[in-house]
Formats: C-alpha cells, sequence, structure tokens
C-alpha cells in the first residue's frame, strides 16, 4: 500500500473485571495503560477511531466517543469517527486507517476499544441473546449466543465431518497458548484435556462449557502510522500488507453457508489485495468466541483444505511448537472475551507477533500473520493480513 | 414466573401473526420477480420490487442445522430444556429459525423432513414451531 501505513504500537490491558470502572472509565483505562507504554507525540496524532462504549454491557451505547476521547486527549483529528461492526470492528479500523494513511487522509490514526461482557448469570444471558438475534424472528424461539454458533458447529460437523473431539482439540491447543501469555484470564486454571472438555457441563450440543470464551473485560489501543512515522517510534513495525471485508447476513437463521460464513470472501480480498497466498501465513489469529470458529475460519481463510480443520487441532498442528501457531495470546477462548472489545485482541497479538514482542509465546517465525475477526453472529468480516517487510 | 417471549407486532409483520393465530402459515411473495420472502419486510430482497403479497405456505421445509439447548438463557426456555433450537429451509426456499418439536434431541439429523404446527404463547399468540413430518 502507498505510504507503508503500519501498527507501530500496540497494548492491550490486562482481561478481567473492572466493577468499579464505567464503559467510558473503561476508555480511559486502556489509554491510560497505552500511552505509560510507548512514548507518543500527540501533535503526530492526527487521525482517532473508537468503538461506541457500553453496547454489550447494556448501558446506553454511546456514539460520541471519538470525540470525547479525542478531545480528552488534546486531539483535532482530520479523521475521526465512532466505527462499529462488533468483533470485525478493529480490523475494520485498521483498514480504515490503512486507507486514510494510504491516500493521505491522516499520518497516524489511534485506534482504542473497551468493553465489558455482562455476566451470563443474572439475565446478561438474555439480555445479549435479545442484541444478537432477530427480536421478533429469532429470539422467540430461545435462541441465545452458544445456541447460535451451536447452528453453525453442526452444519460444519455435518458438511465436512468435524467431531465433537476435534472441536475440544481446539480449546486445548488454545489453552496451552494461553499459559505462555502472562495477562490471560484462565492461565492460572493450568492446562486443560480433551477428557476435560468433553466432560464440562453441556451447554448447547455440541458445545459444553469449555468449548465457549470467558467472559470479561478489558480492551487495547493501537496506532496505525505511515511507513516512516512507523519506523520512528518502532525499529520493527507491523506493515498491513492487505485487507479484505465482507458483510453477510443479519440475523444468523439468514445464512447461506454456515460452514464458512462470509470469511471466504473477506480473506480472498485480503490476500488479492496483498499480492499473497495462504501459504505465506506464517501465523494467524482468528476470532474465537467458540471453538468451532478456529476450525471453520482455518479452513474458510483458506490456511488449510476445507475438512482439514479439526484434524489440524487434533494433531497439535496450531499449538506452540506446531507448524502454524493459531491465537497465540489463548484465544477468547483462554486469554478471555471482553465483550465489545472482544475483536481487538487478535489485531494486537498479530501486530506483536510480527514486531517480534510476543514474549514467552513468539512464534518462531512471524513474517507474514493472518488476523481474521468477524462482528454480529458471523455475519460481517474481515481479514488483514500483517508483515515485516512492506 | 414470565412466560415465553412474544413478537413485537409491526404494520410489516401483523398479517403473519394474524394468520398464525387462525392456525395458518403465510409467508410474503413478490409480485414481480415472485420469488418467495421470509422474515416479513417491505421489499423484495432478490429485485427490491415494493409489491409483496401475502400467500399460504406448504408449512413443509427440512433441518438445515440444529442444537439441543441445555443452558437456556431465561427461566421460561429452562422449564423445557434441553430443547431443539434450529433453521429450517421451507419448500418455498427461504429459511427460518423454530424449535423442533415432538421429537427427542438424540433423534435429531440434518435434513430431517418437518411440518409446520403452532405454540399457543401468551395473549392469543400462536408462534409457528415445526415437527417431524412422518408420513
Amino acid at each position: 500500500m502507498r505510504n507503508e501505513p503500519a501498527i507501530a504500537a500496540a497494548t492491550e490491558m490486562r482481561p478481567g473485571r473492572y466493577p468499579e470502572l464505567s464503559a467510558l472509565g473503561m476508555y480511559e483505562a486502556v489509554l491510560a495503560t497505552f500511552l505509560r507504554q510507548w512514548s507518543l507525540d500527540p501533535k503526530a496524532v492526527d487521525g482517532f477511531l473508537a468503538c461506541p462504549a457500553g453496547m454489550a454491557s447494556g448501558e446506553t451505547a454511546d456514539i460520541f466517543v471519538h470525540e470525547e476521547l479525542a478531545d480528552s486527549l488534546g486531539l483535532h483529528p482530520r479523521f475521526s469517527e465512532t466505527v462499529n461492526a462488533g468483533g470485525a470492528s478493529y480490523a475494520i479500523m485498521a483498514h480504515r486507517a490503512s486507507w486514510a494513511i494510504s491516500e493521505g487522509l491522516a499520518d497516524a490514526v489511534l485506534c482504542v476499544g473497551a468493553g465489558k461482557f455482562p455476566k451470563v448469570g443474572a439475565g446478561g444471558a438474555d439480555a445479549m441473546a435479545r442484541m444478537v438475534s432477530h427480536p421478533d424472528f429469532e429470539y422467540i424461539y430461545g435462541a441465545f449466543i452458544p445456541a447460535l454458533y451451536a447452528l453453525a458447529a453442526r452444519r460444519h460437523m455435518h458438511e465436512r465431518g468435524t467431531t465433537r473431539e476435534q472441536l475440544a482439540a481446539v480449546a486445548v491447543s488454545t489453552r496451552r497458548w494461553a499459559l505462555l501469555h502472562p495477562d490471560a484470564l484462565m492461565r492460572g486454571q493450568g492446562p486443560i484435556t480433551l477428557e476435560d472438555v468433553l466432560n464440562s457441563r453441556p451447554v448447547a450440543e455440541p458445545f459444553n462449557l469449555l468449548d465457549c470464551s470467558v467472559p470479561c473485560e478489558g480492551g487495547a489501543a493501537f496506532l496505525v502510522a505511515r511507513g516512516d512515522i512507523a519506523r520512528r517510534i518502532t525499529p520493527q513495525p507491523a506493515y498491513l500488507l492487505g485487507a479484505g471485508e465482507y458483510h453477510d447476513h443479519g440475523p444468523v437463521s439468514a445464512a447461506r453457508d454456515f460452514a464458512a460464513m462470509g470469511a471466504p470472501e473477506a480473506a480472498t480480498a485480503a490476500f488479492r489485495s496483498a499480492g499473497l497466498v495462504p501459504a505465506d501465513v506464517r501465523v494467524a489469529e482468528i476470532y474465537d468466541a467458540f471453538t468451532i470458529n478456529s476450525i471453520m475460519f482455518l479452513e474458510a481463510t483458506g490456511l488449510v483444505a476445507p475438512g482439514e480443520g479439526g484434524r489440524f487441532f487434533l494433531e497439535g498442528r496450531g499449538a506452540p511448537g506446531g507448524e502454524l501457531p493459531v491465537n497465540t495470546y489463548g484465544g477468547l477462548l483462554s486469554f478471555g472475551h471482553t465483550g465489545d472489545a472482544s475483536g481487538i485482541s487478535m489485531v494486537v497479538e498479530g501486530a506483536l507477533q510480527v514486531m517480534g514482542r510476543a514474549g514467552a509465546r513468539q512464534a518462531p517465525d512471524a513474517s507474514v500473520a493472518l488476523v481474521h475477526t468477524y462482528g454480529g453472529m458471523m455475519s460481517e468480516h474481515c481479514t488483514l493480513l500483517l508483515g515485516r517487510n512492506p | 414466573m414470565k412466560g415465553k417471549p412474544l413478537p413485537r407486532v409491526t404494520e410489516v409483520t401483523r398479517p403473519y401473526w394474524d394468520a398464525a393465530r387462525a392456525g395458518r402459515f403465510v409467508i410474503q411473495r413478490c409480485g414481480r420477480c415472485r420469488r418467495f420472502v421470509h422474515y416479513p419486510r417491505p421489499w423484495c430482497p432478490h429485485c427490491w420490487s415494493t409489491e409483496l403479497d401475502w400467500v399460504e405456505a406448504s408449512g413443509r421445509g427440512e433441518v438445515v442445522t440444529y442444537t439441543a439447548v441445555h443452558q437456556a438463557p431465561s427461566p421460561a426456555f429452562a422449564v423445557g430444556a434441553p430443547y431443539v433450537l434450529a433453521v429450517v429451509r421451507l419448500a418455498e426456499g427461504p429459511q427460518m429459525m423454530a424449535n423442533v418439536v415432538h421429537i427427542q434431541p438424540r433423534e435429531m439429523r440434518v435434513g430431517l423432513p418437518v411440518r409446520v404446527t403452532f405454540e399457543e404463547r401468551e395473549g392469543g399468540f400462536r408462534v409457528p414451531q415445526f415437527e417431524p413430518a412422518t408420513g
């Protein structure tokens, strides 16, 4: 891309529960964490993107977050808005920021997200169900989040022969990565086995509890900057080599392809814009609300052949030491699912891997990272390709 | 305990819910391209005609995918758990979500032929559901 847009800085706050913080307070905590880690000159930042605050937690969605935070940060950007495409918001921010930089509309765009996932008990599951399903044609049937994803899992199993054990293998692999991340929520729980997943309590078949991501609170920020600016901030930025989007169904019952959703279209566009092929990818960060997602989207992005995703995880090929590290930060499954902010985790981790800043979980070769995110019920997809060389 | 949720009835969806109250299953059909449309909306998603008619549907379909829900989202659904949540492709083409009733979860399968039935809810509402189409 023109002007070599790159992620020059990225920091994720430790996921957890922050009852003392409001939705906007979470944003302030995330930005303070980011500013402490990176010494940046506010005058160099002329773009700012944020997500609506307080959607998932049931506080009124604040859609002027970008105004409030930009002012608070002393920014007067020439490129700024509040962006929302659910979990895809943050890869889409990176995409939008890279266009803006490519077209000379901005030089450095700060992107931020913070979120709270409501507790599943105490009415949280019902409130979330109302938000993510069609209120009149899905919600009334007892639809809620794990059940809606289970529909995709069942169809994938039917079409492609994916097994219950293979789903469990995703949770096992992802937990192994989480044990290498000092901030991962489930790190203290230690490793898990296939049997642990298979014996955890049933939620919505084929999912048991350990097939589900862990609700929590958190967020992150990252800076996308013109190549020369990025290189002044850090010796090895993560260049945005390509990106692709595809906005598929609304309600999940309208999905045309339950085994892939809209992911292949987004990934194909990303590879085309980068001039790369799936075999170039060395590390993958895939939005994993449930175990099936890692399998579905590893296949849908072309990183493994259709029907091979389950076996890939069962054979440990995505785990530490495997041929293609997948969800190296521990995934939403074991790092934590931060509600509105969840989709930023894989963008941050993809960047940190490429930048060589991933510590104990650093992939041996992170020359090209694929990030795949989606929003809604696997409705809108955005794939990013990040690399060491522009 | 609060009963199962009720749909909001809008100008666009009223004919669907009125028909269901009378035990009839109707969906929209485009007056221009003649394709069937569901869920109800003010336009045809295939050709953008705004001329849609309500027609009696066969009530037949097959299961595209399903799950048995063990952990219900609310007490109203916990009573019947595990219950089957499914996506059904109607014989007319469109897909819809419903519960498949009168079947054990372990007997469910993708491709199962189903037919419409109705579930009574509060306020005289009847909600279309599906059951195995035997014979």
